[in-house]
Order: structure tokens, then sequence, then C-alpha cells
């Protein structure tokens, strides 16, 4: 049955990446103008010699030459089969190599950003609900209210400049100065670590604020239900009736929030880490955006996206491998 | 029958059809019980609403910003692009009351620039110039919407003194000014945004419907995806194939468009969702068991809660908007300059030793934020008012 | 006062505060459960019926439920009684039995060691020993009265395991899958690892009841049990209540608002209005000699096949009134078919003897009759 499911639902998943493919190879073609003559303005200006048959040579690289559909089936095939994302014109590298280490950053940021929202907002908002109208329940609202109201950004400019105004902390980054440009190693990890907590809990405001108020009301709607009356009139201590029956309840919707939260997390994340200084897809999407350096930006609005839709569809062959009610009946 | 325990916070409350009837064959009927059982449906939701304590002041504040963007020439003491020369990045003006002598009213003293032994910027207030703060004075020229053409303002020192509340940038620009001018862009592209959105997805949502089968089918999976997609992207590689020599206010027009291009799915959806489950309330199988008539379930019975469930999406669409646009300018891709708002502001404090120096920089970010709060809280209250079945 | 009551209850109060005022939902009510026996209480919606029966669990939601006076007193016998169980694991009936005894009252009542269950700390570990071993409870909503993301069985093992130490899991299992079949589930077996949305209601309300029963209690308090059941699936279920009460020998405390099903399972009867007793008597004598108008109106409502010539149904006049504006005086004075002006409105009868365990609470008899005000 389950297997049934996600068979069912990878299929969905084919035209799914198909749209977002083209989505992606629309927004490469939509600057005005032919990439490649804007390039070849901009090398000739900066006094490059360029003559008219190497121009020439170079449109038939890059399938200019070609129409639309063929262009596009180029660009697809060459990421199929040969993992080719096309290159970068500012970097002059391919795309692929640019991407390789900011991507895994990417998912790691938002990996760990999802779970530091489910692991602050659940407990907060089951201690919410059972302490409803108390004084620590007013404070979490209050914070919810804030964090769901200020982006991302926003929140990090503060932090920046607190961290500037306190401890002439001038740049957060991911990694101390000595590991920059290391290769990876297990110190380096260890030091990533202690920097990517800011990022993550910037990033994470939003999403733990909405989910705190999520997991609030919907304890509050099953707090009162007969079930767990039942389980209190059985003689469960208050805590252990608790965690069995109306959270392991209410954990069930809030696993579907993770298709809208993984969004807004990607989302958050171009601009936190673009203004703490994190090398993540996130900085270099705006600098190929402003470069007009589109098959860069393409790529990166093209793996964003296919990332949000495989997190999302996790999420979802989770919530029904964990809800027996949709496990067993109805999985539509 | 189920009894009624009463629970934490929720306190049901069966007897109320039954106190709905004693009233009615009661002699003597409380009169603001009558009322209440005879009131319309847009009276209830008011009533509702009124006791929503939040949402009421959100409204008002709202309102508030609204006449501030409307006004904003009048009440911004400068022009956008007037630059001071000398006060150069200074900071919010101290008002004062009293001199040596006493009290003498609002008033600043004269500005004094210069730089410090590590050649920071540093200002010194003149106390030999006092400046009272009019009401009324007359300053720069402008044309109030467009028509009447006045150098009223209605507030300002005289022309040799300056008054900067929220300081100056890195032009020296009053950035108070700024901030009022930036309310007109900020706060109108969210709801000229979800209007938009809200056309497009009446459009689409229309010929999905008309068609049905494939075309919907289609439809509702284009809707699926492009609300699972992160937005900002999308958004920053729309708005940055917008055409940079473009003036303001064609700039303004694609950022919305761009902003309602992928933000119409998601209130597509609600609307969508919400529509469904009405029409399958029991109230509308009951009336349409009870003969009356298609029209009549429509305009009486869903009309009024379509409506008040679309009021309730759109107002809380719009801080999405606010805040895709903020980002966007933020970032340097949404509106241009010589335009304002909040998100262009804002772009000064991308370095942060500026802001670090400057932190009043940073104050247009305290504006998208109490803008957006106050329509989330606006939009909670309508919500809490519109549910027909919520208690109280 | 019978020597051999289970459960004594006396001059409960349980009051609700809330922010539209103080909602009296038990105001003053004494009863005894008798071993073995059924008391069955009746009475309209929001005349307190429920939330007596949750105040002897104290199941009250505080905030903004409270007792805020009065006794329940559990009554337990120094040699545990039993009656003969029809189980192997005779071991299981006494444990669990002894944690409760630390909150006992020094009250000497024969040889049995007594408990007010009304001074209980609601989370306390003397209440939750109680819970489920001693007394268990059937609710009215078969529909949610499981958890919705565990089997049936985790849900009655969980209880078993709770109440009976020294039982391991597949004993637990064991008895689990028995009282399924003793409450007449098919296949037991397999429903035991079913969730419950899986199960019809009737089914549910049986799992249900299986597992109220899984610690043998001395005292089973069955909320509406079948009030939201088909009429057939209720009959079923009223004699597989009565059924096991005769084979696991324990007391019944049977809330509900229908006067057929109360003539059908119950011993004795008390009827409530707005959170009082008005009327208790045994079965019999309540429903051959009502006394009480608010009883005689009731009975007046429903309709007798047997009866000859049909009489118009009566419906009792206006409704119950809002829980913050009880009328002044006996608080069924304003819907009182001999509503006497001046006395009614005036103050509040006392309930009193008419005859030998027949009490009845109005001013049409309170003066004549001796004065046997109990409490």
């Amino acid at each position: 049955m389950l297997a049934q499911y996600i068979g069912r639902r990878l299929l969905l998943l084919i035209p799914l990446l198909f749209i977002v493919s083209i989505i992606s190879f629309a927004l490469i073609q939509l600057p005005p103008g032919d990439i490649l003559n804007m390039e070849v303005l901009r090398l000739r200006s900066a006094g490059t010699q360029i003559s008219e048959e190497q121009v020439e040579a170079l449109r038939q690289l890059y399938g200019l030459d070609k129409s639309m559909p063929e262009q596009y089936w180029l660009w697809l095939s060459n990421i199929l089969l040969e993992g080719n994302f096309g290159t970068s014109f500012t970097y002059v590298k391919p795309v692929g190599e640019i991407l390789a280490a900011r991507v895994p950053l990417t998912a790691a940021v938002a990996i760990f950003t999802a779970l530091f929202v489910w692991i602050t907002a659940v407990p907060i908002g089951v201690y919410s609900a059972t302490h409803q109208y108390s004084l620590i329940d007013y404070f979490w609202t209050f914070i919810s209210f804030i964090g769901i109201a200020t982006p991302g950004f926003l929140l990090a400019l503060i932090f920046l400049w607190v961290a500037f105004v306190l401890f002439d902390i001038s740049a957060i980054g991911l990694f101390s100065q000595q590991y920059e440009t290391a290769p990876w190693s297990w110190a380096k990890f260890l030091d990533m670590l202690q920097h990517i907590w800011v990022p993550i809990v910037i990033i994470g405001m939003a999403g733990t604020a909405g989910l705190m108020r999520t997991m609030r009301g919907m304890m509050l709607d099953e707090l009162n239900k007969q079930y767990v009356i039942t389980a209190r009139s059985k003689g469960l201590t208050e805590i252990r009736l608790l965690v069995k029956y109306p959270v392991r309840t209410s954990l069930n919707p809030m696993i579907s929030t993770i298709g809208w939260m993984l969004p807004s997390i990607i989302s958050g994340e171009v601009l936190v880490s673009m203004v703490l200084n994190i090398p993540t897809t996130g900085p270099v999407l705006l600098q190929a955006l402003l470069n007009q350096d589109m098959f860069l930006a393409g790529s990166i609005v093209f793996i964003l996206s296919v990332l949000t839709v495989i997190g999302t569809l996790i999420s979802d062959i989770l919530l029904v491998w964990l809800d027996p009610r949709i496990r067993y009946e109805g999985m539509t | 029958m189920t009894e009624s325990i009463p629970h934490n916070g929720a306190p049901h409350k069966p007897e109320i059809e039954s106190v709905a009837a004693a009233t009615a064959s009661q002699s003597a009927p409380d009169r603001e019980k009558q009322a209440l059982y005879t009131s319309s449906q847009w009276q209830l939701i008011w009533r509702r609403f009124k006791r929503h304590r939040l949402a009421q002041i959100a409204m008002i504040m709202l309102a508030f910003l609204y006449i501030i963007a409307a006004c904003a020439e009048f009440i911004a003491p400068y022009e956008t692009r007037r630059d001071f020369k000398g006060f150069v990045y200074a900071p919010p003006a101290k008002i004062h009351f009293f001199d040596e002598d006493g009290f003498v009213g609002p008033f600043v003293y004269g500005l004094k620039g210069g730089r410090d032994e590590n050649y920071q910027r540093i200002f010194e207030e003149v106390k030999e110039e006092q400046y009272p703060i009019r009401f009324f004075v007359r300053g720069d020229e402008y044309k109030l919407w467009g028509v009447y053409k006045t150098n009223l303002h209605l507030f300002g020192v005289e022309e040799d003194g300056q008054i900067f509340v929220l300081g100056t940038d890195r032009l020296g620009r009053d950035l108070f000014s700024r901030v009022i001018y930036g309310t007109r862009i900020s706060l109108t592209i969210g709801l000229v945004g979800v209007f938009l959105s809200f056309v497009l997805g009446l459009i689409i949502g229309g010929v999905s419907g008309y068609f049905g089968g494939t075309v919907d089918e289609i439809i509702q999976r284009m809707i699926d995806l492009l609300v699972s997609i992160p937005h900002l992207p999308l958004w920053m590689a729309l708005a940055a194939a917008v055409p940079r020599d473009w003036n303001s206010i064609q700039t303004y027009f694609a950022i919305t468009i761009v902003l309602s291009i992928v933000g119409w799915a998601g209130l597509a959806r609600t609307v969508r969702g919400r529509l469904l489950s009405l029409r399958e309330e029991d109230f509308t199988i009951a009336a349409r068991v009870s003969g009356v008539s298609e029209w009549r379930i429509i305009t009486k019975h869903l009309l009024p809660l379509f409506t008040s469930y679309i009021v309730v999406a759109i107002t809380l669409a719009v801080p999405g908007m606010i805040i895709g646009e903020t980002s966007l300018s933020f970032i340097g891709l949404g509106i241009q300059p010589p335009a304002v708002s909040w998100g262009t502001l804002l772009q000064d404090s991308q370095m942060i030793v500026n802001v670090a120096l400057h932190p009043w920089l940073l104050i247009p970010a305290l504006f998208v934020i109490v803008t957006v709060l106050m329509f989330n809280f606006l939009g909670d209250g309508l919500r809490d008012a519109a549910d027909p079945y919520s208690i109280s | 006062m019978t020597q051999d009551a289970l459960l004594e209850i006396k001059n409960l109060k349980t009051y609700f505060h809330l922010q539209e005022g103080i909602v009296r939902a038990v105001d003053g009510v004494s009863f005894d459960i008798q071993r073995g026996q059924t008391l069955g209480i009746i009475g309209e919606s929001g005349c307190g019926k429920s939330v007596t029966a949750h105040s002897i669990l104290r199941l009250v939601p505080a905030p903004p439920g409270n007792i805020v006076q009065g006794e329940i007193l559990l009554h337990r016998q120094q040699v545990p009684w039993r009656a003969t169980v029809g189980r192997d694991n005779g071991n299981s009936a006494t444990v669990g039995r002894d944690n409760g005894n630390s909150a006992t009252v020094g009250r000497d009542n024969g040889n049995s060691a007594s408990v007010d269950l009304a001074q209980l700390d609601p989370r306390g570990a003397a209440i939750r020993a109680i819970r489920g071993a001693e007394i268990s409870m059937v609710f009215q909503e078969p529909m949610t009265s499981f958890g919705p993301m565990h089997t049936i069985g985790n849900q009655i093992i969980e209880s078993i395991l709770l109440h009976q130490a020294g039982m391991d899991k597949t004993e637990a299992r064991e008895l689990a899958i028995e009282n399924l079949r003793k409450v007449g589930i098919p296949r037991p077996t397999e429903i035991v690892d079913a969730y419950p949305h899986q199960l019809s209601g009737g089914m549910r309300q049986r799992a249900m009841i299986a597992m109220a029963l899984s610690c043998s209690p001395r005292l089973l308090i069955a909320d509406e049990p079948t009030t939201a059941l088909d009429v057939t699936i209720q009959a079923q279920i009223l004699e597989l209540l009565m059924a096991l009460q005769e084979e696991f020998g324990m007391a019944m405390m049977f809330i509900t608002h229908n006067l057929g099903v109360i003539a059908e399972v119950a011993d004795e009867v008390a009827v409530m209005y707005l959170g009082r007793i008005v009327e208790q008597a045994s079965v019999t004598k309540l429903f051959d000699n009502p006394q009480h108008p608010y009883t005689q109106g009731l009975l007046n409502s429903i309709p007798h096949i047997d009866e000859e010539k049909l009489p118009r149904l009566r419906a009792i006049e206006g409704v119950v009134p809002d829980p913050y504006e009880i009328p002044r005086g006996c608080a069924f004075s304003d819907r009182c078919p001999s509503f006497m002006p001046g006395r009614c409105d005036q103050a509040i009868p006392d309930l009193v003897a008419r005859e030998q365990g027949h009490l009845v609470r109005c001013f049409l008899y309170s003066e004549a009759e001796e004065k046997l005000t109990r409490i």
C-alpha cells in the first residue's frame, strides 16, 4: 500500500519536474536581448578581441542558433544526461562546478532549519496550549507575532547590528577564517556547526513562529477531545497521556506544514545568506541576476525548486507513513 | 444530546438555542438579545469584529498609514531628493521643549557637522541657533494629488534651519520624509499586487471551472506547483528581467505584476478551498432541500460568506506582497531610485558598518514590521468575525 | 443508608468559574451506590449528571471547574471483595488496590477502608491508581473515545499494564483479547490490532467497555454509553453491560437522558435538574408513582404503547434556563405546572423522604411529611 503510494507520487513527480524545468528555462530566456551579444559587448568593452567567426562559433557552441524548443531540449538533456548545467559567463566556469560546493550547503542549512523549527515549535506549542492564557503563553504569542511579521533578512540585519555593537563582529559567515578555503575535514565541519546556528535561527524564526501557533491551535482542539479524557480516566500520568495522545495526533497535520515551510525556508535562505555572507546558492543567485548570467541564475532557480519539491514529497510520504488513518484508506 | 461540560477556554454552550427560544417566548424579552437574534450577517460580523481589540487597533493604524501615504507630500517636511550639503548621516533630531530660560515649546537646535579625532563624522548642536517647530509652514513646492500646487507642509522649521526627525542618509537626505514617501509605494504595492493576483486567480479559476476536466486538472496541478516552489528566487529572476531604463511608474507596475504572477496561486487555492467547502455545508444543502431557489441560495447564503472569506484571504495575502517588494527592493532588483520605498531605503543598511555607525538607517524596517503585523492582526480579527460558527 | 455502600457522595458541589459567572453544575448532590447494584441518573442536557460522574474520577477540568464542597467516599473492604471472575490469573485482582490507601480518611466504617476522592489531588498518584482500576468509565462518544493514532489493543494493554504490576506485555495482550471476546467482538485476535477508525460505532463502544473492564473495576461509570448508537445496537450494548455487571459483580452508575434505558438497567434512579437531585427512588417506585412535577413531566412526555387510549403527549413547558439565570427558589419553578407563587420562588425545597426510600425535593410534599432531610 505504502510502496504503491510512493510509486504513484514518484510518477507524479516527473511532470512536476518537467514544468519546473520549463519555468527555469523560460527565466533563462527572459532578459531582453541575446545573452551572447551582451557577453560579446562586455568582452569587447573590456578590450578583448573577438572576431565574428569566434562569435558564431560560440553561438553554435551554446546552441543559440537553434529554435527555442531545440535549445530547451539541448539544455535539459545536457543536465539530465551529463549533469551539465551550461557555462556561466561571469565566472567563465561550468555552472555545475560553481554550485557543487554551494548546493549541499543550501540543502544543509534548509534541513537544519526545518529541524530547528520543529524542535522548538512543537514543545512551545504544546506548552502554550496546556498553559493557555498564562504569562508564558502570552510571551510566546508575542514572540510568534513578531516572528511572523519580520522577514528573515531584516532579522539578519538587526542581528548583525547587535553583534557588531556588542561584540565587534562584522561578518558572520559560515566558517572561521582559517577554514574558509580549506578542504573539508572534521575540524572544518565542527567549525561550521559553530557558525551555522545563526542563519538557522534567523531563517527558522518565521517558520517557528507560524508552526508554534499551528501546534498550539491543534493542541487546543485535541485537548478537549473525548479520547484525552478517556486516557485520563485510565489513570495515565498527565505527561504520558499528553505525549501519547494529543501531541501525537497534532503532529500529523504539522508534518503537512512542511509543504509550505520548505519553500519559505529556501526563500528566506536566499536573502539571509546574502546579508550574513554565507556561501550558499543565495548570494550567487543575486550576483548572477544582477549580471544577467542567466544560465547560472536559471540553474539555481531550477535546483532550488527541485530541492523543495523533493522535500515536500518526502514530507508527504512521511505523513502517510505516520498516520494510520491515511495509511489504511483513502490515500489520494 | 451532549451534556455541557465547560472546558478550558472554550466552554460549550448548547444552551444557546434554548435561550433563543426562551427569549422569543418570554413576555419581556431582553432587548439586546432580541437584537442579536434578528441582526443581519454583516451586523453579526461587525459585532464579532468589534470584540477583537487588536484587530480594531490594527485597522485604525492601517487607516492612519494609508492617510499618510495619500498625503505624503504634505506630511513630509522635505522633498525626497532634497540633499542637505554638510548634513550627511546626521542623527535623528533631538526635539527640545525647554531651553535655559524654561519652557518655550518644541524646537530644535541648529546642527554643526565635523569630524572627531578618529575622523568619524560627528554633529553638535549649536545652542545659539533655536528653530521652533511650526505647523503648516511653507517649504518645498509640490502638487498635491497632481492637482493643487502648494508649498504648505504639516510641520517644519524656518528655511535656514533643518529638522531631520529620523536623521539623514548618505547623501544628506531627510530619512523621515523618505519613509513617508516610501509609505506610498510600499503600502499600495501590497494592495495592487493582491488585487492583480485576485483578478488573475478569478480569470484562471474561471477558465478552469468553465472547461473543467483535464484543463481544470492541469490548472490545479499548476497551482499546486506554484505554491510549493520557493517564491523569492522566482520573484528575483522575473524582477531581474525588468529593463533598467523603464521609468518609476513602469517599474512599479512591472514589480507588481511580477509579485502577482507568482503570488496568485496561493490566494487562488485558499479561496477555492473555502468556496468548495462552503458549497457542501449543511446549511446550503438544507436550503436546497427546503426548496430555496439556487439564485437565492447564492445571493442570500453563499455570497455574503464568499465575500467575507475573500476579504479575509486578501487581507492575509497583503503582508506577503509587502515583504516581497521590500525584499526585492532591498537587493536592488525591485523599485529603482529615485523612486522610494521602504525596501530601497533599507539598501543603505546592506553594509553593516553603515548600520553600526548610523543605526537610524534601520528605522524603515520598523515600518515594515509594524505594517505586516497590523495586516496580520486585522486578518485574524476578520477571519474570526467572518466565521459563522465562532463562539461569542 | 445501607451498610454495603461502595460509593457514598455527600453534598457534592462542583462549580465552574467562568467569565460570564459561576455555573453551579452540581449543587449539593448526595447519593450512595451499593455494591453490585446500578444507580441510574437521569436528566436533561446540562443538569449536571455528567459533571457528577466526572467529579467522582476528578476529571473535571480545573480551572475553570472545581469541587467546592462535599465528600466522595469510596468504601473498600479490608478483604478485597471480588465476585468470581472467570479469569485464570487471580493475582491480578488485588494488584493496584493498595496504592490509593495513603489518602484514606480515618473513618471507621465497619471493616472497610475508605478514601475521600474529593480530597485527592486530581493529578496525583492516588487518584490515578483508582482511575481505570477501581473505578472506570465508559463515555458517550464511541467515535472519539479512542485515540486515533494507536491500535485498540495498544490502548487496552496500556491500561492493563498501568494497573496490574507483574503482568508482562504478552499476558496483557492475552487479557485484552480475552476481554474483547467477552464483550462480543468477533475475531478478537485481529481486532486487537485494528485502529479505531476501522471499527463501527457499536464495535468501538464494545471495545471501550472491554477497556473499562480490563482491570475488573468495583464501579463502572457509564456516561450515556448508548446515546450515540443505533437503537438495535443500543439494546445489544445494554444487555452486554448488564451481563458483564453480573459476571464481574461490579456496581454501575448509569447516566442517561433516556427513560426507557434507565427503566431497563437501573435498580435505583436519581432524577437531576439543574445541579440538584429532585427525586430519588427505586426504579419501580419512580416509574409507578412519580412524585416530583418534573419527573411526572418527563414520564408524560414519552409515549406508552400499551395504553388503550393514547393520551396526548405532554411536553414540559419552556426550556432549561440559562445556567447563569437560574430562577430564584426552586429551579424548576418557572416551568412547573404546580407552581405555588410566594413559596416555590422564595426558597429551595429540601430533599425529603416521601416514604421509605423515596426522596422528593418539592414543596408539595415537604410540609405534610416529616422532615427527613438527608445530610
